[in-house]
């Protein structure tokens, strides 16, 4: 439910964009960021806690939040915690001594697994925090992304709220008339899920009216997407030299890696 | 389970994504062909309700827990090859981008292990033929549970050999996959359950919407069989030989574990210290004296809905000593259960 809350206060609190920058050149930017941190080596935790430095620039520099993004943190994948966990005891090979302190081969890989995690949704949490999601997607249909899967997410972003609010009160009067676990049972549920079902399509189908009754013709029309200024291409000439030079950096001067 | 960018290399993530892209040119090359605008707003809002599908939990009979739909199958089922592909590429493109499920770069891997196999595999291979051969509840059941079977199997194991190409995790294969593919067996039985009672309720009330599941049909053609049972054994050998490439013979994690707590159990031996809750008195399940209906209370004494169980069903049970629970409220609609208490 944060979640759903969470989406919405992005959608309301950007409704223009107020950093002037080009969607594309911020998705460009994102991809290259992410590029260099999946490249980075297994046992590269210096690599991973410098680039650290590239969210925290964009969150202060840009006055973005660092609430929202937090809570976003803590619900990283638990998958990939738990199947990262299991490095420190699969690979026990002392690695890094800080003093007193041994770490091993496996820790340190699980430290860079847990690093690169949060670093990538930072990266995308900050990309969403900084335009609304319209113009991110009319910047990925100007990346040439094809016209109907940009016009399906956001169909799907749109009515995301209503029906989760709709499937959300079906279910807390599905929970007022059962005790515990009876009354939510498999059948039960199917019954009211495929009459949300029967609902949706009824309402796509009202949907198809009204939009034809507003001369649809088979493409949404989104906001016209800006020229891609001077200002833009220094941006992103700017971002893809910096995140280049310190992937560079650590690839000349990688983390000794163990055979 | 969404593979994610943090277990991922940059070989394998690209590779999916080409993949993925191609496939999503593809699709999208196909519907602009196809020219329905009707479809374009049901693509968006069946990948909504997938979404408001996925809060809604149920329990799981016999085991304690509860489940959710995921979704992919009904969305291939009733979209299509292509505009399926497409609307389950958008759910996971909001999950990745929303939910910080997977990560951008891991996107080409979830659309391929989530989509390509419900819907360019199973969907035109295996669900439609079958059923269009013919209908039956016991059919469509069957074909339900397998389909689902295939898509989360082989998705779940799409994300155990992306990991171990990556590179990045140690898990050894063979433990990775006796982890993952027990637990996406039985997400799969849910999912085909699911599904199964969702199609079978549409069925009921609106079978209007259904078109080729609508029919009753005359029995199977002997070809559809045959293509059931062709698809069948070129997935077993595919997965058998794959799946033989990486078994290992030496018990290694999980295994060495399951047999430690053979040999401990063998020797009569404790295999874990007793954990409070397990020292703890259980209530037997009986009949409740004076009454004609044995009900069953739950076996751990901690479980916070003995309180309905001793209260409320108390209550309840007393209005339908005296039948009249059926004449103030009706069955069916008010009394959750219909059936269950008699």
């Amino acid at each position: 439910m944060k979640r759903l809350a969470e989406i919405r206060r992005i959608a309301r609190a950007r409704e223009a964009s107020s950093t002037g920058l080009d969607p594309r050149a911020a998705i460009l930017a994102t991809l290259l960021y992410l590029i260099c941190i999946i490249s980075l080596g297994k046992y590269e935790l210096a690599g991973g806690l410098a680039f650290l430095a590239f969210p925290l620039f964009a969150l202060l520099a840009m006055d973005i939040p660092a609430r929202p993004i937090l809570g976003k943190l803590i619900f990283v994948s638990p998958f990939v915690l738990m199947i990262g966990l299991a490095n420190p005891w699969l690979d026990t090979r002392p690695m890094l001594r800080v003093h007193s302190l041994t770490l091993s081969a496996g820790s340190i890989s699980f430290l860079v697994i847990a690093c690169k995690s949060t670093l990538s949704v930072t990266a995308v949490a900050i990309l969403l925090e900084l335009f609304p999601f319209q113009e991110i997607c009319a910047g990925l249909r100007s990346l040439r992304l094809p016209e109907p899967f940009v016009t399906q997410i956001l169909f799907a972003h749109r009515y995301l709220f209503l029906l989760v609010e709709e499937g959300q009160s079906l279910q807390k009067a599905r929970d007022l008339k059962s005790f515990g676990r009876k009354g939510r049972d498999i059948r039960t549920t199917a019954a009211l899920l495929g009459c949300l079902f029967i609902r949706t399509l009824d309402r796509s189908q009202r949907i198809h009216r009204s939009m034809l009754s507003r001369g649809f013709d088979g493409t949404f029309r989104l906001p016209a997407a800006r020229t891609f200024t001077r200002r833009d291409g220094a941006f992103l000439f700017l971002s893809a030299l910096l995140l280049a030079g310190f992937r560079a950096y650590f690839h000349f001067h990688a983390s000794p890696s163990l055979p | 389970m969404h593979m994610s960018d943090a277990l991922l290399s940059p070989t394998v993530g690209f590779a999916f994504c080409a993949v993925s892209a191609a496939l999503l040119g593809y699709s999208a090359r196909k519907i602009r062909a196809e020219s329905d605008e009707s479809k374009i707003p049901l693509m968006g809002v069946l990948s909504a309700f997938v979404f408001a599908a996925q809060m809604i939990n149920f329990s799981i009979p016999g085991t304690g827990s509860s489940g959710h739909l995921s979704g992919g199958l009904l969305l291939a089922v009733f979209l299509g090859p292509y505009r399926g592909f497409l609307a389950i590429a958008s759910v996971l493109v909001i999950q990745c981008l929303f939910f910080a499920d997977g990560g951008l770069m891991a996107l080409g891997a979830n659309i391929f292990n989530m989509g390509f196999w419900a819907c360019f595999i199973v969907y035109p291979l295996l669900w439609r033929p079958w059923l269009e051969a013919g209908f039956s509840r016991p059919r469509l059941a069957f074909i339900s549970i397998l389909s689902a079977m295939i898509i989360l199997l082989l998705g779940a194991l799409g994300v155990v050999l992306e990991t171990s190409f990556s590179g990045i995790a140690d898990l050894p294969l063979s433990t990775f996959m006796m982890f993952m593919l027990p637990i996406h067996l039985g997400i799969a039985l849910v999912e085909g359950a699911a599904t199964l009672a969702i199609i079978l309720f549409i069925r009921r009330t609106r079978p209007e919407l259904l078109g080729i599941l609508a029919e009753e049909g005359a029995g199977p053609s002997r070809l559809a069989y045959a293509k059931g049972a062709a698809v069948l054994l070129t997935m077993a050998l595919f997965t058998g030989a794959v799946l033989s490439r990486f078994a290992s013979t030496r018990p290694d994690g999980l295994e060495w574990s399951l047999a430690k707590t053979r040999a401990a159990k063998a020797a009569g031996k404790p295999v874990f210290s007793a954990s409070p809750a397990a020292t703890m008195p259980r209530i037997q399940r009986g009949r409740n004296p004076g009454r004609r209906t044995a009900y069953r209370v739950p076996e751990h004494p901690g479980c916070p809905e003995l309180r309905d169980y001793t209260g409320l069903w108390a209550r309840r049970w007393h209005w339908r000593s005296r039948s009249d629970w059926d004449s103030r409220f009706g069955t069916g609609a008010v009394n959750p259960r219909g059936r269950g208490l008699r």
